[in-house]
């Protein structure tokens, strides 16, 4: 039914770990940097392309397209040791985890020529028009429509919660072509629209924080030329939903937080072991347990199984641990946090704030439950 | 799992479809339904734990694992993982019959004195599973610093006690009983390395159980019909569905992680097996219960075969909070830098974990 085989990592995937690890710890000195959260961590061009660099984004990208071709479990041991140290991934992150494998199976030729060797670079950014203000997590309810005209497409409408659309390049469209004969899921597309374009503004949506991640983007009656729809006119619906086991998986979903616990612990000789031992020791095991279960996907996934119902369980318990992690950090540390006291206090202040968001974006447990359930019940035959 | 994992346990459930039918249940776990004991002993698999048979930890962990998953009223765990395993290790011969473990917990207090010439064990053993009906207890004891192996027989005093699933967990009370130098090993041993196994063997039955659990409750809220549909419509219970199946997921994945583990017994992947099955039994016997509704609170019911022994394995080689505490400290004295170093190393068994 639920299958996570547990893997060993090969000498090959340990050595990356060693050689991110290296370029990390010489990158990214301790106190160089404001340690991030996850994918809401800073966005710097400078480190995405330096990581592109070193062949280390767009990993699954095969040689043919300027890629390492290499594995999804490659990708996770690279990911895992930049989101350990809070690196400022937010740039290239959509590009990396999304963007690429959608080219490589949706993608025209023309399409993969122009944007893969250059996401694998780190040198071209990418944010996803997918929630609209009516449409969370309904997504097939989009409003946001492409009228067909000579030569591409206009396209009309309001996004919201854009990530890093103010640094994109590009932003990947989901809107609707034509009318929903029958099905509420036909007649959708995806459009890649430079961010550039006439008709193309955005606008920051600030956080509780005010710090500044998603954004509202309004399309004008843009024009899309047709060599930039992506995939076919029409299949939008399957196009998105068969990248969320790839999108649900990875180490963004359970480390967000590891950052926060990593700077509590360096109080060093101000921890009562006494005090705090027992909550560690949970969070210790979980993280262990999540880990693995995160390296089992990835590998299942390179094996080229699409593990639905495995994805689905991990995003939801992950996700509901990074919160946990928050709250007991802030347990252990027993005081209010300094907004503007030494880092770690002004990170258990953002942690707290952004807390919310971990079982919100990429699609709310909510859903997931239902995803999972669903695939559950299916497993005993009583097909639901 | 290995090829022999697979053979031992084919032929254990073969022998409990045999064995354990809904009849033989009834007369409680507090004796094995007759014929079951007997067929496991003929089959080979009470002694697994001795190192000419061939198994190795996997294959024992794969046992217990089936033990949770069938809720299996026998003492097989307890006499093959660690009693048979134990008594080789100190390099001691069993006598043929019902053997079980003791003296692994903190509290457990067994003196071993020199008087005249002869060897006398003095105290109280606890929880000790089906010791009152052990031909031999293979056993912890004290002897000035060092921690002995011993066999025992019978106790000076014996008092009949259960866990809430109603397996025997007897309090054996010795008084200054006689005790061969042929049953007491040479061989130095680290109380925490059987800890460590012991917990270890308990998360897998648990995790096992909990498997059982997450079939059961998936096949039940689908056939059962309220409001004119199965109650796995509704979103509410379908939240409880999947607690289970994530709670199943992380318990049999740190024991499996435990058991790739070249040294599992050295370092704290025992330590995560009893914290996250601990955790996991707790919120599977929940939310199992909460879909069955009240059939699932009866008696008659199967799930409380599962459900009660989660409730009493849960604190048996240490509680889930106790293991936390020894693995925060193992993390603290690790200290910040070399948090996810150690998280994320190939074997973390190898970082030694103290007792």
């Amino acid at each position: 039914m639920i299958s996570f085989r547990p893997i060993t990592l090969t000498d090959a995937e340990e050595k990356l770990r060693a050689d991110v690890r290296a370029f990390v710890a010489e990158t990214l000195p301790p106190g160089s940097y404001t340690p991030g959260l996850g994918i809401g961590a800073a966005a710097s061009p400078e480190f995405s392309r330096k990581l592109g660099e070193r062949g280390w984004l767009g990993m699954v990208v095969p040689e043919e397209y300027g890629g390492p071709g290499r594995t999804a479990v490659d990708r996770c041991v690279v990911v895992e040791e930049l989101l350990a140290v809070g690196a400022p991934v937010g740039a290239h992150w959509v590009g990396d985890r999304q963007t690429a494998p959608m080219l490589l199976a949706y993608g025209t030729p023309e399409q993969k020529r122009r944007f893969l060797p250059a996401i694998v670079k780190g040198e071209v950014f990418f944010a996803l028009g997918m929630s609209e203000p009516g449409s969370g997590s309904d997504l097939a309810s989009v409003r946001t429509r492409a009228t067909s005209i000579d030569g591409g497409w206009l396209l009309s409408g309001l996004k919201t919660w854009t990530s890093g659309a103010h640094f994109a390049d590009h932003i990947i469209v989901l809107c609707r072509t034509s009318p929903d004969e029958g099905s509420r899921h036909a007649g959708l597309s995806q459009l890649l629209v430079d961010r550039n374009s006439d008709g193309v503004t955005v606008s920051p949506i600030k956080l509780l924080n005010g710090t500044h991640h998603f954004n509202e983007v309004l399309f004008d009656e843009v024009f899309v030329p047709d060599n930039m729809v992506l995939g076919q006119i029409g299949t939008g619906w399957q196009q998105v939903t068969t990248e969320l086991a790839y999108e649900r998986s990875g180490p963004d979903r359970y480390l967000s937080a590891f950052p926060l616990l990593q700077q509590f612990m360096h109080h060093g000789s101000e921890l009562d072991d006494a005090r705090i031992a027992r909550d560690l020791g949970v969070i210790v095991a979980r993280y262990w347990v999540l880990r693995n279960l995160s390296l089992a996907l990835a590998r299942t996934m390179d094996e080229g199984k699409v593990p639905e119902v495995e994805a689905a369980l991990l995003k939801d318990v992950g996700t509901r641990f990074e919160q946990e992690v928050v709250r007991v950090v802030r347990r252990m540390f027993g005081s209010p946090p300094d907004h503007d006291g030494n880092p770690f206090e002004r990170l258990l202040a953002e942690a707290t704030i952004t807390s919310p968001t971990f079982t919100l974006r990429g699609g709310t447990n909510e859903v997931l439950q239902t995803v999972a359930a669903k695939h559950l019940l299916r497993g005993i035959g009583g097909a639901k | 799992m290995s090829e022999t994992a697979d053979l031992v346990i084919d032929l254990l459930r073969s022998i409990f479809d045999d064995y354990l039918t809904p009849e033989a249940r009834r007369s409680g776990s507090a004796t094995p339904p007759p014929g079951l004991w007997e067929a496991i002993d003929r089959s080979g698999l009470t002694t697994l734990g001795h190192p000419d048979s061939g198994a190795g930890l996997e294959e024992l962990v794969a046992v217990a694992t089936a033990v949770g998953q069938a809720a299996a009223p026998v003492p097989l765990v307890e006499m093959a993982g660690l009693a048979t395993w134990l008594a080789s290790t100190g390099g001691l011969d069993l006598r043929p019959g019902l053997t079980t473990i003791a003296g692994l917990a903190p509290s457990d207090s067994l003196r071993l004195v020199r008087e005249g010439g002869s060897w006398r064990v003095t105290g109280t053993l606890r929880r000790v599973p089906w010791g009152s009906q052990a031909d031999t207890v293979v056993a912890l004891a004290v002897d000035g610093l060092k921690t002995k192996i011993i066999l025992l027989g019978a106790a000076s005093r014996v008092s009949r006690r259960r866990n809430l699933a109603g397996e025997p967990r007897d309090t054996l009370t010795y008084e200054g009983s006689c005790v061969d130098t042929t049953a007491i090993s040479d061989v130095d041993i680290d109380v925490g390395l059987v800890r460590r196994r012991a917990a270890l063997l308990r998360s897998a039955s648990i995790a096992g159980a909990i498997e059982e659990v997450l079939d059961m409750t998936l096949r039940y809220a689908d056939e059962r019909h309220q409001f004119g549909r199965p109650i796995s419509r509704f979103q509410a219970v379908q939240a409880h569905l999947v607690a289970i199946a994530e709670e199943s997921a992380c318990a049999t994945m740190a024991v499996q992680t435990a058991v790739l583990d070249p040294h599992p017994e050295r370092g704290p992947l025992c330590a995560i097996s009893k914290i996250t099955t601990g955790r996991a039994a707790q919120s599977a016997a929940a939310s199992a219960h909460q879909v069955h509704g009240a059939i699932g609170t009866t008696e008659e019911h199967p799930l409380q075969l599962f459900t009660t022994r989660l409730w009493s394995w849960q604190d048996e080689y240490g509680s889930g909070d106790w293991w936390a505490d020894r693995l925060g400290r193992h993390a603290i004295a690790v200290g910040a830098s070399d948090l996810w170093p150690m998280m994320s190393s190939p074997h973390m068994g190898l970082h030694q974990m103290g007792t």
